[in-house]
């Protein structure tokens, strides 16, 4: 369960959140949308307590991040496998070397099975060759779902998805949306999806939450979505549905 | 290769290179060791660990440690020295060089004439050279050289006393002479004031190291007893060798020096009784002058007397003589000076 | 009558304006050192639920980049140095009254004491300090340093650890090879100058040798390799601002590593010698 309370935050007197709070519920999916520069990514850091909130606070399973240390902090992010919206990839290790990292650094498994589950995952994201490049010989695509599989690799309870399919083909985004609807059903994780494409929330979504001006003035199921009369809201979605246009899926 | 070989490999390639270089510039075989000498001192003198030792002036160890004894009265100088190198017994040792001015190192060196028996090894030990026996040098006898400068001085006594003798009797040319003496007197005394210092110095150093010396010869002559006979006869060697190396060095330091200060000493009263002379002669001038004017006969036969005037000038060429020998003196002096710096 | 001067109220915080350039400077340095003293602190407080393993791989990946990849630039460094110093203590010390073999210890004694130190040293800001710097501060404007510290790791014991470690491993042997390539090459240099013969140069440098001046040289070493390895994990690590940032991060771990060696050379003669 991650409860965000009061949430506050201002970059060089430059306010980005203004009290935001959020409740996810375990095992399900919620995405969080909103328009570019919202703050949604900020928002994600602040939930592994990568960011220290000017006021209000983060509480993760019922530990509040801020009255944790250094070292329960780190046990606390351990629960979570994190995609950045960058990727952020380490150059110096191939691909199935960044996947396997998690796994060596934080699990007791020996070296073939680590490299039995690297294999599983960059197969999970449709990237089974891609083991022996290096993340700068790969596309920003295939970067993006490496780093997908290096979050997902160790099975964590919460995963947290900074855009996972911007940049992706729509295709290949189907196969990542897919991919995390089965971890929420099969191993019960808690998803927390980042994201611009209605397509992809409209499909996995269990809750959506809506980042406008600091805030989220609105969350809801996707059937709510339909009722939804918030107007900052609905041009979001409209823009989003006119430019996929794809408004038959919606229904 | 792995990373953990490779890194492996150039450390321990390193440390072999460390340990063959040091050895090498060491001027240590790189394999096979050497011995330790322990050599005894009575004053480390700013000895330190690692300092170089010369035997001969080549370089054949280094200090390994440097202990103070457990009374604390000694210093436990303890050498390795480079297992081809053999130091003949009876050698002796001694720093060179000073703290102040730099390196303190340790020299030794082999015993004049036939060396006595097998050459030192590992544990053996050496008495250092602190210069004994140099205090009794010091505070012996008088030489030739107190001799001919109590001669002189006796002569100057002597010379000023006939000249009184002369001045009183006579009214020759008064005026030179009183100028010569005058001139005299002046440079006896700026030749003191000049050397006083730099000779009360040399004194207090040397009267320093004599009394070291004697605690030194001391405690050699006890320590003959103490020590195993292996040890007691380097010890009997090397202060024989001690004692003849101090006798050839110090005798002319020893007598120079005591020469020196006696001879100032009496310079000194010399000089208060010149001054007390020379006011003397300034009262009888004043006396000559109104006894010249007067028509007496014997004043004007004396005064027209060229042997006294000749006396008289002989008279201050003596005192001009004596100065001029105690001006070359102090520069002897400081030339054994050296020598004593060096003993030490 | 008296008045009350009119003094107005926004001036002393006009005046505190005023002197802000001034305190801006010093107080910047002292933030910068007591970040570093964080950082460093930080990372050496490692954790105990982290694998030693862990630190065993990272370590023995940059003892090779800190310090085998730099033997070549290192050997070549000094290899350079040890020739200048014999051929200007030829030049410097040609005087019938000095024996030749003052110019084998005099290599030595600069060679050894201070060539073979500092010249790698300065080398290796450049090779080792800004390598760190741009990797650690591509790391962190990458948001892999983000990354690391999402997943749970200590990122600061995780990327500063290893490679201080490998600096203070490695220097020494640095230094080694520093001193023999440039010792070795002084003693060609010296054979080929015609001015004396090899034996006659180590000869001279054996004269007034001491292990304690490779002692000096190994210990100077070892300081150099933790102020430049930390300095560079310093700067990288709080690089910011993309390819700028990297590039700042960079240069000011190759400025500061200099600067900072100098002081540190200072010292370590100040308290040693
Ligand atoms: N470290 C930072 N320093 C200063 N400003 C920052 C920093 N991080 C974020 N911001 C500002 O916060 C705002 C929100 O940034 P954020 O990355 O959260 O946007 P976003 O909602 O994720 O947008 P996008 O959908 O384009 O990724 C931006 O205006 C950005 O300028
Ligand atoms: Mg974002």
């Amino acid at each position: 369960m991650i409860q965000i309370r009061g949430l506050s935050k201002s970059f060089d007197g430059v306010p980005v959140l203004r009290g935001v709070d959020l409740d996810v519920p375990e095992g399900e999916v919620t995405c969080i949308i909103g328009r570019s520069g919202s703050g949604k990514s900020v928002l994600l850091r602040h939930v592994i307590g990568l960011v220290r909130p000017d006021a209000g606070r983060v509480v993760i399973d019922g530990a509040p991040l801020d009255e944790l240390t250094y070292s329960e902090l780190r046990r606390v992010r351990r629960r979570f496998g994190v995609l950045f919206q960058g990727g952020a990839l380490f150059d110096s290790m191939s691909a199935r070397e960044n996947v396997e990292f998690p796994l060596r650094t934080f699990t007791d498994l020996t070296r073939d099975q680590v490299r039995q589950r690297a294999d599983e995952c960059l197969a999970l994201v449709e990237l089974p060759d891609a083991g022996a490049k290096k993340p700068a010989e790969l596309s920003g695509g295939q970067q993006k779902r490496v780093a997908l599989a290096r979050a997902i690799a160790v099975e964590p309870k919460y995963i947290l998805y900074d855009e996972p399919t911007s940049g992706l083909d729509p295709e290949t985004s189907n196969t990542i949306d897919e991919l995390i609807e089965r971890l929420g059903a099969t191993m019960g994780t808690t998803s927390v999806v980042v994201t611009h494409d209605m397509h992809s929330v409209l499909s996995i979504a269990d809750r959506i939450a809506f980042v406008h001006d600091g805030t989220i003035p609105w969350t809801g199921t996707v059937a709510d979505l339909h009722q939804a009369t918030d107007p900052t809201l609905l041009a979001f979605v409209r823009a989003n549905e006119y430019k996929i246009g794809t408004p038959s899926q919606t229904a | 290769m792995t990373n953990e070989i490779k890194v492996a490999l150039s450390v321990l390639l390193a440390a072999v290179v460390l340990f063959a270089g040091v050895r090498f510039l060491s001027g240590q075989p790189l394999f096979g060791g050497g011995y330790d000498v322990v050599a005894v001192f009575d004053d480390a003198q700013g000895l330190t660990s690692g300092a170089i030792v010369r035997l001969n002036g080549v370089r054949v160890g280094e200090v390994r440690e440097v202990d103070l004894s457990p009374d604390a009265r000694r210093v436990l100088v303890t050498m390795a020295i480079n297992g081809d190198v053999e130091i003949p017994r009876g050698s002796t040792v001694q720093t060179s060089g000073i703290s102040a001015l730099g390196e303190v190192n340790v020299e030794i060196s082999p015993p004049q004439g036939a060396t006595a028996g097998r050459p030192l090894a590992g544990g053996d030990t050496l008495v250092a050279v602190s210069t004994p026996d140099l205090f009794d040098l010091i505070s012996g006898e008088s030489n030739s050289l107190t001799a001919r400068a109590d001669t002189a001085l006796i002569g100057a006594v002597n010379t000023f006393t006939t000249l009184d003798r002369i001045l009183t009797n006579s009214g020759g040319d008064i005026e030179g002479v009183l100028a010569q003496l005058r001139f005299l007197s002046q440079a006896a005394t700026t030749l003191v004031t000049q050397e006083r210092g730099r000779i009360d110095r040399t004194l207090a150093s040397l009267e320093a190291a004599a009394a070291n010396a004697s605690s030194v010869s001391d405690r050699v002559g006890r320590d003959v007893l103490d020590l195993s006979t292996v040890v007691g006869n380097d010890v009997v060697a090397t202060s024989g060798v001690v004692r003849g190396l101090a006798e050839a060095n110090a005798d002319s330091v020893t007598a120079a020096v005591n020469n020196l200060s006696s001879a100032l000493r009496r310079a000194d009263e010399q000089l208060a009784a010149l001054t007390v002379l020379t006011a003397d002669l300034g009262t009888i001038t004043t006396d000559l002058d109104s006894t010249l004017n007067s028509p007496a006969g014997t004043l004007g036969l004396l005064l027209n007397d060229p042997s006294l005037y000749y006396n008289a000038n002989a008279a201050a060429a003596t005192l001009q003589q004596i100065l001029q020998d105690l001006q070359a003196d102090p520069s002897r002096y400081l030339k054994e000076l050296d020598g004593v710096v060096r003993v030490f | 009558m008296e008045t009350t001067p009119d003094i107005d109220p926004s001036l002393g915080a006009r005046v505190r304006a005023g002197f802000a350039p001034l305190w801006r400077v010093p107080a910047g340095l002292l933030e910068g050192f007591g970040a570093y003293c964080l950082l460093l602190a930080g990372a050496f407080n490692l954790p105990r639920d982290l694998s030693p393993r862990l630190y065993a791989r990272n370590l023995a990946e940059q003892m090779v980049q800190v310090g085998i990849d730099s033997i070549p630039i290192v050997s070549l460094a000094t290899a350079f140095s040890g020739g200048v110093v014999v051929v200007q203590a030829i030049y410097q010390l040609e005087n019938p009254l000095l024996p030749v073999t003052i110019v084998g210890t005099f290599a030595e004694q600069s060679i050894l004491l201070e060539l073979g130190t500092l010249v790698t040293a300065f080398v290796l800001c450049g090779r080792v300090g800004a390598r760190i710097a741009a990797e650690l501060g591509t790391m962190r404007v990458k948001e892999q340093i983000d990354a690391l510290e999402a997943m749970g790791l200590n990122s600061r014991s995780y990327l500063v650890v290893p490679r201080v470690v490998a600096g203070v491993l490695m220097f020494p042997m640095l230094y080694v090879v520093a001193a023999s390539v440039g010792m070795a090459v002084g003693g060609v240099v010296a054979e080929l100058s015609g001015a004396l013969t090899v034996q006659t140069f180590w000869e001279g440098a054996r004269l007034f040798f001491r292990p304690y001046d490779v002692f000096f040289g190994l210990v100077k070493s070892l300081v150099f390799g933790f102020v430049i390895t930390s300095i560079a994990c310093y700067t990288g690590y709080r690089a910011e601002g993309g390819a700028e940032g990297v590039g700042q991060a960079t240069t000011r771990a190759a400025v500061l590593g200099c600067v900072w060696v100098l002081f540190a050379d200072y010292l370590c003669a100040a308290i040693l010698l």
